[in-house]
């Protein structure tokens, strides 16, 4: 445990040299003041613009999902980064073969990662949200997004060789997030396509106040952690 | 010729590192979502995705490309060969222009636009000015992360206003470049001669600013000034 925690405070003191960890506090605060704030009178003037009562307005539960995704997700994104450039540099495999080892290294970066992008997500929404979704939803919400998070991260690393790849994968994973829309824009069963995704569950969640479809969000992160921590720990032994 | 091959170069790498095969992938997203969204949407919701994402894909990328290029000493052998700096930042502009203007094709054919010619110009002419300031950025980090904090203010910049003009088009705010840029693409330009002359004047500055940075990079590399 000693390892992993000095294994992460490097990390802490890489990012405070390229001062990402100043942005890291800033954005998602700037962000939830975005949604709290902006969104709102977005909402106003394009009603006004196109003469309808609500358009942004019915969907604020979804606007609230993206508010609590976003935290851990950009934690994870910055975290995913570092491991790239460790990765490029051949850091990995040297810290590999420490006392950390290979699951050690792995829960410095992702998983202390994730404790902290939680309480921050859940701050985040306490402090900005927009919809009535009560405080136990939106807590929950915040775990599934945490995980989601990690998720993400792990698929930047697993399915890139090399920076270049990692943004091209970082990009594609933003379709990852892509299952919220399902249960408000996809009518009937054709919704379920993108059931495979956490995302969706959690969507569905927030839409009618499901802690079944949260557990099962959870349970789902769960097993795609599963599964690509598996295949990044196979990479980095290769 | 040096550029053709230059340019065949960097198509080939974006190629191997699948930004073609993202933006086919991007493309079937944002056609699907145009085929969703109600059909008064439509006209400026393709002006917003193909604003923010095709055009704009060299800030998002062009720090990852360049610090790659680093480790791989591929930046060492093209500052020790007859390559110039102009030519190398052409080459970067020209290959990642062409995935712009090919997806906003494909975009702006499926929302029906009108203006399709006026389009393809105004993304071409954006995707320049996205990449030459992803370049500048790009020749002054080490990190991926210095690259992303570095961006950032950029993209405020360069995205809020356009957004903003392109629901309330203000008179005053037509002599913000990029909201030039934003306004060719939703067929809402008061001036497109204008718009294009201050698009093509930020291009050339950029340009001047991109062949030094590069230049600078070029004479650092390895840790020591040359």
């Amino acid at each position: 445990m000693k390892a992993v925690y000095s294994c992460f405070s490097q990390m802490i003191q890489q990012l405070k040299q390229d001062a990402m960890l100043i942005m890291i506090v800033f954005v998602p605060l700037l962000a939830g003041t975005f949604f709290r704030f902006v969104i709102p009178f977005i909402e106003k003037l394009i009603t006004g613009y196109f003469g309808i009562d609500a358009i942004l307005a019915p969907y604020y539960e979804l606007v609230d999902l993206f508010l609590i995704i976003l935290t851990p997700s950009m934690f994870n994104y910055v975290a995913a980064m570092v491991i790239l450039e460790e990765a490029d540099d051949h850091m990995i495999s040297y810290l590999a073969v420490t006392p950390l080892g290979k699951t050690g290294y792995l829960l410095s970066r992702l998983g202390a990662t994730g404790l902290i992008s939680f309480p921050a997500s859940i701050f985040v929404s306490a402090l900005f949200h927009l919809s009535n979704a009560n405080v136990l939803m939106l807590t929950g919400i915040a775990l599934a997004g945490t995980v989601q998070g990690v998720i993400i991260a792990l698929l930047i690393v697993t399915l890139s060789t090399n920076k270049v790849e990692g943004m091209a994968v970082g990009k594609i994973t933003t379709l990852f997030t892509v299952g919220v829309f399902a249960p408000y824009f996809i009518t009937g069963k054709m919704q379920y396509i993108l059931s495979i995704l956490p995302s969706y569950w959690m969507s569905r969640a927030i839409q009618s106040s499901d802690y079944l479809a949260l557990l099962i969000s959870i349970l789902l992160a769960g097993l795609w952690i599963t599964l690509l921590s598996k295949k990044f720990i196979k990479k980095i032994a290769c | 010729m040096r550029i053709i091959k230059l340019i065949l170069g960097d198509i080939h790498f974006q190629f191997k590192y699948g930004f073609y095969f993202i933006y086919i992938l991007f493309s079937a997203l944002y056609v699907f979502l145009l085929f969703i969204f109600p059909e008064t949407w439509r006209e400026k919701a393709v002006s917003i995705m193909i604003y923010s994402d095709p055009a704009a894909m060299g800030l998002f990328f062009m720090g990852a490309i360049v610090l790659l290029e680093k480790s791989q000493r591929v930046l060492n052998a093209l500052a020790v060969s007859p390559v110039k700096a102009i030519e190398y930042v052409i080459a970067k502009t020209i290959s990642l222009m062409l995935i712009s203007v090919l997806v906003s094709l494909v975009l702006a054919f499926v929302a029906g636009l009108r203006n399709i010619p006026e389009v393809l110009l105004a993304t071409a002419l954006t995707s320049m000015i996205f990449t030459l300031l992803g370049l500048i950025a790009a020749t002054k980090i080490n990190s991926l992360n210095q690259y992303i904090i570095m961006t950032a203010p950029l993209e405020l910049i360069c995205f809020i206003p356009p957004a903003i003009y392109l629901f309330v088009p203000s008179v005053i705010m037509q002599w913000y470049p990029l909201n030039g840029s934003m306004a060719l693409i939703s067929n809402s330009s008061r001036n497109p001669l204008r718009d294009i002359t201050m698009l093509l004047i930020v291009i050339i500055c950029l340009f001047m600013i991109a062949q030094r940075a590069t230049m600078k990079m070029w004479k650092s590399l390895g840790g020591v000034k040359l």
